[in-house]
């Protein structure tokens, strides 16, 4: 008998305009994952295509991985990969 | 330096070289290298070049300020003897020839990194910190994507799994 917790989801940039809003609310059972969290939103927000495009996700501002766990009062964000520019430049000295 | 005057900011107001170099200036620093990235008037696309109206640029500013001061962090890991880092980042309109991005970083002498930490700010800037903008064109608009980073996409495939 899992608890559910609500998060509330940021969307910046394309997805945000997408989706005509910059937040959603999102109810898990406790103990879920990023990846859960994507896979309801998905659901919430076919439009957004989240299964067909590349997304970054952060938890209180922070990057985090789909094995990430989520916590009550975790503040989550979903987002387009961010406007670099063209040039790699791996790790420099 | 007064309280108010960031060493990493997302601000609505214009930038200038001349304000991020003084954020960075100390009496045993004795060189300041500066960057500024400008709004372009044109861009590449698959359709050709096409004349940039103006540009929108939206931030995740809570975390992008947080990714600006890990970035001045890193810097001070590879380049020890920078004294300080200051990257300011501008949101909303912008119209050509304005600078988006302003950088400045301070060493004693120039030979102690100065210039590659310059340059090393504004690439990771690019890659990873939360900062879109979307052209507009008299036609249209687009919002720009940067190159995929496979350590951030939650989407990556793992591992060895091929993507056909």
């Amino acid at each position: 008998m899992a608890t559910n917790i609500s998060y509330t989801v940021k969307f910046f940039a394309s997805l945000r305009q997408t989706a005509g809003t910059d937040t959603a609310t999102v109810t898990l059972p406790e103990g879920s994952t990023i990846a859960a969290l994507l896979a309801a939103l998905a659901d919430l927000h076919p439009e957004l295509e989240l299964d067909r495009r590349p997304v970054y996700a952060a938890v209180n501002a922070a990057y985090v991985t789909p094995t990430y766990v989520l916590q009550p009062g975790d503040q989550v964000a979903i987002f387009p990969p961010v406007s670099g520019g063209s040039i790699s430049w791996r790790d420099m000295r | 330096m007064t309280s108010d005057r960031k060493l990493y900011e997302i601000t609505d107001q214009p930038l200038s070289l001349d304000d991020v170099a003084s954020r960075v200036t100390r009496p045993d620093c004795g060189a300041i290298t500066t960057f500024a990235g400008v709004v372009r008037g044109e861009t590449a696309t698959n359709e050709g070049v096409r004349d940039t109206d103006f540009l929108e640029y939206e931030a995740y500013t809570e975390m992008a300020e947080r990714l600006m001061a890990q970035i001045g962090d890193e810097i001070r890991q590879k380049w020890p003897k920078v004294a300080e880092v200051s990257i300011l980042h501008r949101i909303g309109r912008l119209e050509i020839g304005e600078p988006s991005v302003v950088i400045a970083v301070s060493t004693p002498h120039r030979g102690d990194g100065c210039f590659e930490a310059c340059r090393y700010a504004i690439e990771r800037l690019k890659a990873i910190v939360p900062i879109w903008k979307q052209e507009n064109w008299s036609d249209g608009q687009v919002w720009i994507e940067g190159p995929r980073q496979p350590e951030l996409d939650l989407r990556a495939p793992s591992e060895t799994t091929s993507d056909s």
